[in-house]
């Protein structure tokens, strides 16, 4: 067994163990800067005259919007036994259950949902998997987001 | 701002399993990776310091994964925009990094249709690549019509 596969291991019995949960408000100016950045011109995100007469009945926000809601700090986990010096994400995914609109307010809480531990042509490899549950303001699950990242020495 | 119309989006019915969606193409400046920085809130220096980025072994600042996301995920809701579909769920794979200033080429097909309980669906799956062809990210989305 090798230091990383060993602490694979003891990530695993972490697994399900949450981080601090992040409330924030999504406001219309975030809203709008975030399609901006993205290159949006779907009036959905800018224009509420427009929002109010779609099906929405207001501005919503953009599918990968909820890397802005995402909590920023992960369940607590005991440290490395080396030290990584590559860090890459590799995978994201996005569930929506119900459209996020401008005026919700938004829990979002993070939790270790999958470790693996890989041999590739860089050595060994972790894979670690945040899961994000977002609640609005009636305690509705509005979306999950899972956020892989590998590191490596 | 121009605003596109969105009656042109195609149905249900007329959506066929294989069919291609339109070339969709985008150039992040790298500015837009500044706005995107301050937009998400994500500081990563590996997206805009270019020494940085140079000492992590990259020719420069790299974009953001989710900025690619993004793009890749507008190959479709240009095509078939949320007044008429939801998107509800996605999923993004980072196979090499992407740059500013590069076009990222997307590429998309439909590889999927149900309809089960009144819920009418498609699946796509997409390809984003770089000017010299690589794949730099790949993505699946499902759509639920309203």
């Amino acid at each position: 067994m090798s230091l990383l596969s060993d602490y694979g291991d003891e990530l695993k019995s972490h697994l399900g163990v949450r981080g601090a949960a992040a409330t924030a408000e999504v406001e219309k100016g975030a809203v709008r800067k975030f399609a901006r950045a993205i290159g949006e011109t779907n009036p959905l995100y800018f224009d509420e005259d427009y929002a109010a007469g779609t099906r929405f009945g207001g501005i919503i926000t953009p599918p990968t919007f909820v890397a802005a809601l995402k909590a920023p700090g992960l369940p607590p986990l005991p440290d490395p036994p080396v030290r990584f010096t590559v860090f890459l994400h590799t995978d994201d995914v996005i569930r929506q259950f119900t459209p996020i609109r401008v005026g919700d307010t938004i829990t979002s809480v993070p939790e270790l949902s999958d470790v693996v531990v890989k041999n590739g042509r860089n050595g060994e490899m972790l894979f670690t998997t945040f899961s994000y549950t977002m609640t609005n303001q009636d305690g509705v699950l509005v979306a999950t987001l899972a956020w892989t990242e590998v590191q490596f020495a | 701002m121009t605003v596109p119309t969105y009656e042109a989006a195609p149905s249900f019915d007329e959506i066929l399993v294989g069919q291609e969606l339109p070339a969709y193409e985008r150039t992040p400046t790298k500015a837009q990776l500044v706005m995107y920085a301050g937009a998400e809130d994500d500081y990563m220096p590996i997206h805009f310091d270019h020494q940085y980025a140079v000492a992590a072994g990259q020719p420069g600042v790299i974009n953001h994964g989710w900025l690619t996301y993004a793009v890749v995920l507008q190959a479709v809701t240009s095509w078939l925009p949320p007044e008429h579909a939801d998107v509800i769920a996605t999923n993004c794979r980072y196979l090499r990094p992407a740059f500013p200033e590069q076009a990222i080429l997307c590429h998309g097909t439909v590889t999927a249709k149900s309809e089960q309980d009144g819920a009418r669906r498609i699946e796509i799956a997409l390809t984003a690549a770089n000017p010299a062809g690589e794949t730099t990210t790949q993505a699946g989305v499902t759509l639920q019509f309203a």
